[in-house]
């Protein structure tokens, strides 16, 4: 099998990623008739925690310190803020399992219910609220993506359902939305065209497939009629996948973008990362979505970064630091590496023009967390929050913002969703209003 | 619903397991039932179940008789209590929906496709791409200027009709015009007379050729020149060759399965998709799903569909139908809580989907069909003929796979700088050992409680080597016995032991949790968040026993760790990739002997796999653990009074899992389904 390591993928997909900017094949908010650009969102989880010691910058407001693990985003300093002092308590209760439940409650800032049988109970999480309101724009509603499908097998944290580990995208209480992780897989869905190229018979295969759905749908619908309340649930979520691919199939068409290039299946964790970057900052250029959920590690993740000297092992295993200094050390060299990689997503952003001419990530509003503190201390407090991009005025970016007091992650999440055009004034189990401050 | 006051005689046993803590009240546990002195007995019901990923792809294979493994590119199944088909568990994204039609669309693409060949065209530029025996090529044609010809060749790879066409001119002079003839492999196949004057116009011939390589050309035949009056010329544009014309390939398995019949109707149409959503949905066609089939297909035709296409189109639309997708157990009343028995066609599904996770074969079907198949002794016959069956390996794979972790092999990371021996040929070889270990057990027929103790195991030479034993000669795995110090049962497999460590070192905790949770089905509360995964990254200079030790320091922490601690201490001398060792990494000495509250003694792996052996809660839980796997639903209290007489079985069989299969199969709630209240009960 051929290996490929990262220089090959960047090579591969900057031969069409570097095409001359050319306005006329991009005012990439052309599926709408809008004449202004959108502002787009992207959800970033990290998992574990931070090690915070290292994180939180000593000077508030613009030109604050960059510590160690933040070193990596001084290339976009001015377009990012640290937030300090933002909390999620919906992942506390008093059981044990914090990867679990903060992982579940990191967008939906919701308390995901221990069920005890195999089912669940979260809530609606925020890009799905935003998806709803403003998703018809785009080819995507919403794009969910990460960079690791799990385990496939075994136990979750504490018995919860591995679902709140491996998803931060719920489309309901009962709806976990998976997320796709091969860097081929998701470019496919991405760009990937009917195969057929005549426009004739594209049309009518194209009309055969909403043909079936519509008719599954009748079927499905007289057939749950047979059903008791819980198979009706299952049978609801058909019902709802049906009339999303329908809305996606009848969207098709008139797209005009350049794609990258295709992706191998498999990629190591650095250069699957790159694809990913290339390909989120790709569906944000082309309008394909404006939300994205993107994890870059499942809940109380086990990663072994053997490519990062002195990091190799178990990620989950060091963020019980317990206060020694080796596992403080390995903790640094994760840490740092995950800003790393998202910095260099941000510049992807930086990097691109948008139609009103300011970079797509001045018109942008990307927030990256994780589902605890300490990873010692498995706290839903004061979490690590960075907040990037302008939000086309939305974000007053550069700043190191600190929250006295409680401020809840939902504050935040209702001020994104407002600057992407969603109405929401309360969200989630303490979101009471826009975050203010960021402004 | 039966109801049935249920002792608790058989589940006083579990007398060492340990006491919840104040912070996780008992009800919440799972698979922990509360020591509660009578439960009315209820068969239960089973949310309506969706095909696993693994069910989807062995189920187009048998009914496409396809290569093609679309469930690759699904989302990964859910997991919750350790196995990926509990139908609470299942959920349905509308990524799902997405990728289950483009699954249909390639399936049926591919496998029910036209055989007709597709014809091809090749076309030669005279000018370019031909040579003549006379002439000059002239900017975009080529003016054979006396009598000559100008071929080609080409080879075609299938024996039929192929069309040649060649597009000519001619400067006329003299009485007659141009004459040209159609060559294939140097003989004449039709003369033309090339009319007007410098106009080209397109001559053709149908021929028939053998596959294989040919010559095609033109020629001119009749030269004509009068200096200074005039001068026939022939002037070729291009040659083209277009085939071969409706000769019909190798039909794929499928098609010739379906299409039994050939005319381009409404009715043969129908006769084909009646036959495939039949055979797709897995029970005879009810005039509900037929009318439904045949307004699909009738509305393709609306679309604009050809007769192949509307045919496709219902083929797909069977393939993404709830009737496919999902396996539907309907009720007349869905609010009903009485059981009732399930029909033929559900219990066949339960069997294959259980012993198999694929779809009922012939003979399940014609059992169901003919009303027999609910019968004890049709049951039982069944189930033996199915474990007979070669898919029955997914008792290995898939139970066997995530009950006893032989699938947490494929994730298992040991740490390179300490374990740089560890690759992949040897991640191979721990789970091809577990996978014959078990076979030899499950498929085999015998006792389950050998899994604890059975001196024989497989080893192939990677392995060997990992074990210190002699390697067998080739490269298969070979059955043998390992003397040279205590490696027997599930204990001394080097896959387990590495499943349940760190990358960098064994983990005792891990060990004897795995041991409570999925042999004696004694789930441990899940530890404190503040301790949990204390034991990672060790405090230096202490034993590990001695960092244990802290565990029991604290009342909460010891009621779990003085039963856990000692098992997994039991397996120290198999390192963190299962090799034997007697020191720990920092050379203390392994002491791997140990006791229970109350219990017996033991001074390693093999002794604790003995006095396992003995537990009664060890039958009990492989029970529970089969159930559940059988059911697709977690056992509750409710199934107490099934599963005292599942284990009872299973105990007079001496712990057979065919007797362990028929009793489950044999079982109310394996054979009926019940409504659920309006209060979701």
């Amino acid at each position: 099998m051929k290996t490929w390591n990262r220089r090959h993928v960047l090579r591969a997909a900057g031969a069409s990623l570097l095409l001359p900017f050319l306005p006329s094949i991009l005012p990439r908010s052309a599926w709408g008739q809008e004449t202004e650009p959108p502002v787009r969102v992207l959800f970033w989880y990290i998992p574990n925690g931070i090690h915070m010691a290292d994180w939180t910058p000593t000077r508030t407001g613009a030109n604050y310190d960059l510590p160690y693990i933040l070193q990596p985003l001084a290339a976009v300093q001015s377009q990012v803020s640290v937030l300090t002092g933002v909390d999620n308590m919906a992942g506390r209760y008093p059981r044990p399992g914090d990867h679990a439940r903060g992982t579940g409650a990191f967008l939906t800032c919701n308390t995901p219910e221990y069920t005890g049988s195999a089912s669940y109970s979260n809530a609606i999480s925020i890009d799905q609220v935003i998806a709803n309101q403003i998703g018809d724009a785009t080819p995507f509603p919403s794009l969910q993506l990460g960079l690791s499908g799990g385990a496939n097998s075994g136990q979750c944290d504490s018995g919860y359902p591995c679902a709140y580990q491996n998803s931060i995208s719920w489309a309901d209480a009962y709806t976990p939305l998976p997320k796709i992780t091969g860097p081929r897989q998701a470019f496919d869905r991405m760009f990937g065209g009917t195969g057929v190229d005549d426009p004739v018979i594209a049309a009518r295969r194209r009309q055969l497939k909403l043909s079936i759905l519509d008719e599954v749908a009748e079927d499905a619908s007289s057939l749950s009629n047979r059903m008791s309340a819980s198979d009706r649930r299952k049978m609801d979520q058909y019902l709802t996948g049906v009339r999303a691919v329908e809305r996606r199939l009848a969207g098709l068409g008139g797209a005009v973008c350049e794609p990258p290039d295709r992706p191998p299946t498999r990629l190591d964790v650095p250069a699957h990362s790159a694809v990913m970057n290339e390909l989120m900052a790709v569906a944000f250029e082309c309008d394909l979505t404006r939300v994205i959920s993107y994890m870059f590690a499942n809940g109380g993740s086990g990663r072994s970064h053997t490519w990062l000297p002195g990091a190799s092992g178990n990620h989950h295993g060091f963020s019980h630091h317990q206060g020694l200094a080796s596992n403080h050390a390995a903790l640094r060299v994760i840490d740092r590496w995950e800003i790393e990689q998202f910095s260099s997503f941000l510049q992807l952003l930086d990097g691109r023009t948008d139609s009103d001419g300011n970079s797509l990530l001045d018109n942008s509003l990307i927030v990256l967390g994780s589902e605890i503190g300490d990873g010692d201390r498995h706290n839903h407090d004061n979490l690590p929050v960075l907040l990037a991009g302008g939000g086309r005025g939305a974000h007053r970016a550069g700043r190191h913002i600190t929250f006295s007091g409680q401020k809840s992650l939902g504050d935040l999440f209702i001020s994104m969703a407002r600057a992407a055009g969603a109405e929401l004034n309360t969200f989630g189990s303490d979101g009471i209003g826009p975050m203010t401050e960021i402004a | 619903m039966r109801r049935v006051h249920v002792s608790l005689v058989g589940l006083l046993a579990a007398t060492i397991a340990c006491q919840t803590t104040a912070t996780t009240p008992t009800a919440e546990r799972p698979e922990v039932f509360p020591d509660r002195p009578e439960r009315e007995a209820d068969a239960g019901r089973v949310t309506l179940k969706r095909l696993t990923n693994l069910e989807y792809d062995n189920t187009v294979a048998s009914l496409l008789m396809t290569d093609l493994r679309p469930a690759t590119a699904f989302p990964p199944d859910e997991l919750a209590h350790g196995w990926d088909h509990m139908a609470d568990a299942q959920t349905l994204s509308p990524l799902h929906l997405e990728l289950y039609l483009q699954a249909a669309a390639d399936l049926v693409e591919t496998e029910l496709a036209s055989p007709v060949l597709p014809d091809q065209t090749w076309t030669f530029e005279a000018e370019t791409d031909m040579e003549g025996t006379t002439g000059a090529a002239y900017g975009d044609f080529y003016n054979l200027w006396s009598n000559g010809s100008l071929t080609a060749t080409q080879t075609v790879p299938h024996t039929g009709t192929y069309r040649l066409t060649a597009s000519l001119g001619a400067t006329q002079g003299g009485p007659d015009l141009a004459r040209a003839a159609l060559l294939i492999d140097g003989a004449t196949a039709r003369e033309v007379d090339v009319t007007g004057d410098r106009v080209y116009n397109e001559y053709t011939v149908e021929v028939e050729l053998e596959a294989g390589t040919h010559f095609i050309g033109v020629a001119f035949l009749n030269d004509y020149y009068d200096p200074g009056v005039s001068d026939r010329n022939l002037l070729v544009d291009y040659v083209d060759l277009v085939g071969p014309i409706g000769v019909d390939g190798e039909p794929t398995p499928a098609r010739e399965r379906y299409y039994t019949c050939e005319e381009t109707t409404d009715a043969c149409a129908h006769q084909i998709l009646d036959g495939f959503a039949e055979a797709a949905w897995r029970r005879p066609l009810d005039t509900e799903g037929r009318s439904w089939l045949h307004g699909l297909h009738a509305r393709a035709l609306e679309d604009g569909a050809s007769w192949e296409e509307a045919v496709h189109a219902g083929a797909m639309g069977v393939l993404v139908s709830p009737r496919f997708l999902f396996r539907l157990e309907l009720d007349s009343d869905p609010t009903s809580t009485e059981s009732r028995p399930l029909d033929g066609y559900e219990l066949a599904s339960r069997l294959s989907y259980f012993l198999w996770r694929a779809a009922p074969d012939d003979t399940l079907l014609g059992l169901a069909a003919d009303g027999t198949l609910g019968e004890d002794l049709v049951l039982r016959e069944q189930v033996r003929r199915m474990m007979e069956d070669p898919r029955a390996r997914t008792v290995v794979t898939e139970y066997a796979g995530q009950w006893l972790a032989i699938r947490a092999i494929d994730d298992v990371e040991p740490d390179y700088a300490l374990f740089p021996e560890f690759d992949d040929a040897l991640r191979e070889a721990m789970r091809g050992e577990m996978e014959a270990f078990t076979a030899d057990i499950l498929l085999e027929d015998r006792s389950m409680l050998d899994l604890l103790t059975a001196e024989e195991t497989y080893v192939n030479r990677r392995l060997a080597d990992h074990y210190g034993v002699a390697p067998p000669r080739g490269d298969a795995f070979v059955k043998t016995t390992i003397e040279d110090y205590p490696r027997v049962g599930l204990f001394g497999k080097a896959g387990l032991l590495t499943a349940l460590s760190y990358p960098k070192r064994t983990s005792p905790v891990k060990r004897g949790q795995w041991v409570m949770a999925s042999l004696l089905c004694e789930e441990p509360p899940p530890a404190p968040a503040a301790v949990e995964g204390l034991d990672e990254e060790g405090t230096e200079g202490l034993t590990l026993r001695e960092r244990m030790a802290k565990h029991r320091e604290d009342p909460a922490c010891a009621t779990c760790h003085r039963v856990m601690d000692p098992i997994g201490f039991s397996m120290e001398n198999y390192d963190a990739t299962g090799a034997w060792r007697l020191a720990d990494t920092d050379g203390h000495p392994i002491e791997a002997q140990g006791t229970w509250p109350g219990g017996p003694t033991f001074d390693n792996a093999a002794q604790l796999a003995t006095a396992l052996r003995e537990d009664p809660r060890v039958a009990q839980c492989m029970a529970q653990t089969t159930f559940a796997y059988a059911l697709g639903r977690p056992a509750n209290i409710h199934d107490r009074t099934y599963l005292d007489e599942i284990r009872a079985d299973f105990v007079a069989s001496d712990h057979r899992f065919l007797a362990l299969a028929e009793a489950i199969v044999l079982s109310e709630p394996f054979r009926t389904r019940r409504g659920e209240s309006e209060e979701g009960q």
